[in-house]
């Protein structure tokens, strides 16, 4: 049993039970991502091993603080918000699942321990995806394909928020890697707006993005649709 | 290889709005997670369910309270003086928060770090300590004619800038902590 801070224990205990929904629901969004990313560019779509999901992901990192089994180090993550720390945690969680995948499916690449939480393990979950690019277990085409699908993606946003000029102004900088304050100073216009600009841009962009992530329909949409029908 | 980077930086970026996901409020991560296909409610509720049982696996363990800053040190044949001394405050800084009429959340980490040094105690029951509601003024209780009232709590610095018994030197020593400060 691992030892746990009292002052962490006591700030776990203090939030509300709307923060903890805010931070689970941000870490599913974040660990969505970090999937995708890993297993995306591994060619192998959204599969977890063990079972897992961006859900469980969550779940496990937010137990993991509360058994002391991953330690709240207030220098490295200060302040009272748990988000940092949750969030190099699931970090870590896919890391090691990709990496403990990766060991099973090509042999070849030895010299990873499983078993311990490295502070790293995103770069050597990189590694690991580099290794099997340059051993050809990743199929070249695939990475062909990567570029395709995202040039699809971008191409489809672009029409999705064609109408509305402001939208595009924004996500042709956002796509450029732009600060959200340099994003106001090219478009002059304040940063709330910037604020504005990205909400909307999301809220439009969602069913693309949804389509990405290869994500099923929200069950309200569908019976949209099958009313419309 | 440039393609498999150019490919990753591309998603990296189309997708930073979802690594900054902990910006977002409640109602647009819900409204998020909803477009991306999840059932929120059931999830939400699956969550608060482990929630409850994490905590009650979880207990915050019971901690002996301090009787008081001055009280540790009186013991330790430390006077209010000795203690602004051993720990770099002054004896009006020390007052304060022996007092707790210093915002909790204001005191440095530091300065917690310190005082549990000179009393030879655990920063946890510093921190605990000083988390409790303010105290009264023992002379003011039995002087005022009035109901005794408690002062209002103020930030630690702006005690440290307020203080003129603290020397120049302590004071820059105090002050620069500041920047170390999460933002609150």
């Amino acid at each position: 049993m691992d030892k746990v801070d009292p002052e962490t224990l006591r700030l776990l205990h203090g939030y509300t039970d709307e923060e903890w929904l805010t931070y689970f629901n941000a870490l599913v969004t974040i660990a969505k991502r970090e999937c995708k990313k890993r297993y995306w560019r591994t060619g192998r779509g959204g599969l977890l091993p063990q079972g897992h999901s961006p859900e469980t992901i969550a779940k496990e990192a937010i137990t993991r603080l509360f058994s002391g089994k991953r330690t709240w180090n207030q220098e490295e993550y200060p302040g009272p918000s748990p988000i940092g720390i949750l969030r190099a945690t699931v970090e870590s969680i896919v890391g090691d699942l990709v990496r403990s995948e990766d060991h099973k499916r090509y042999a070849a690449l030895a010299g990873h321990s499983d078993d311990r939480e490295s502070s790293d393990a995103t770069k050597e979950a990189d590694k690991l995806v580099q290794k099997a690019i340059g051993k050809h277990l990743v199929q070249p085409a695939l990475l062909q394909d990567h570029l395709y699908e995202i040039k699809d993606v971008i191409r489809r946003i672009r029409v999705t928020i064609g109408d509305r000029p402001d939208l595009v102004a924004y996500f042709d900088l956002y796509m450029q890697d732009l600060k959200r304050s340099e994003i106001a100073q090219r478009l002059g216009v304040s940063l709330d707006r910037v604020d504005e600009l990205r909400k909307q841009f999301i809220e439009r962009a969602l069913d693309v993005y949804r389509e990405f992530f290869d994500a099923p329909q929200p069950a309200n949409d569908k019976e949209a649709r099958l009313a419309r029908n | 290889m440039a393609e498999n980077n150019n490919a990753k930086k591309m998603f990296d970026t189309l997708t930073t709005w979802m690594d900054s996901a902990d910006a977002m409020n409640l109602t647009q991560l819900r409204q998020v997670r909803r477009a991306m296909g999840d059932d929120v409610e059931k999830s939400e509720r699956g969550f608060l369910a482990d929630l409850a049982k994490l905590k009650a696996e979880n207990p915050i363990p019971e901690v002996q309270r301090i009787e008081g800053l001055l009280v540790i040190a009186k013991r330790l044949g430390l006077d209010v003086a000795g203690l602004a001394n051993q720990t770099g405050l002054s004896v009006v800084l020390i007052t304060k928060l022996d007092r707790r009429l210093i915002r909790p959340l204001s005191v440095p980490q530091r300065v917690c770090r310190l005082l549990a040094e000179a009393l030879n105690t655990a920063v946890e029951l510093i921190v605990e300590y000083l988390q409790q509601s303010p105290m009264l003024a023992t002379e003011a209780s039995f002087r005022a004619k009035e109901n005794p009232r408690i002062q209002e709590q103020q930030d630690f610095f702006e005690a440290v800038r307020s203080d003129r018994s603290v020397s120049e030197e302590r004071r820059s020593a105090l002050l620069a902590l500041e920047e170390q400060q999460p933002p609150r």
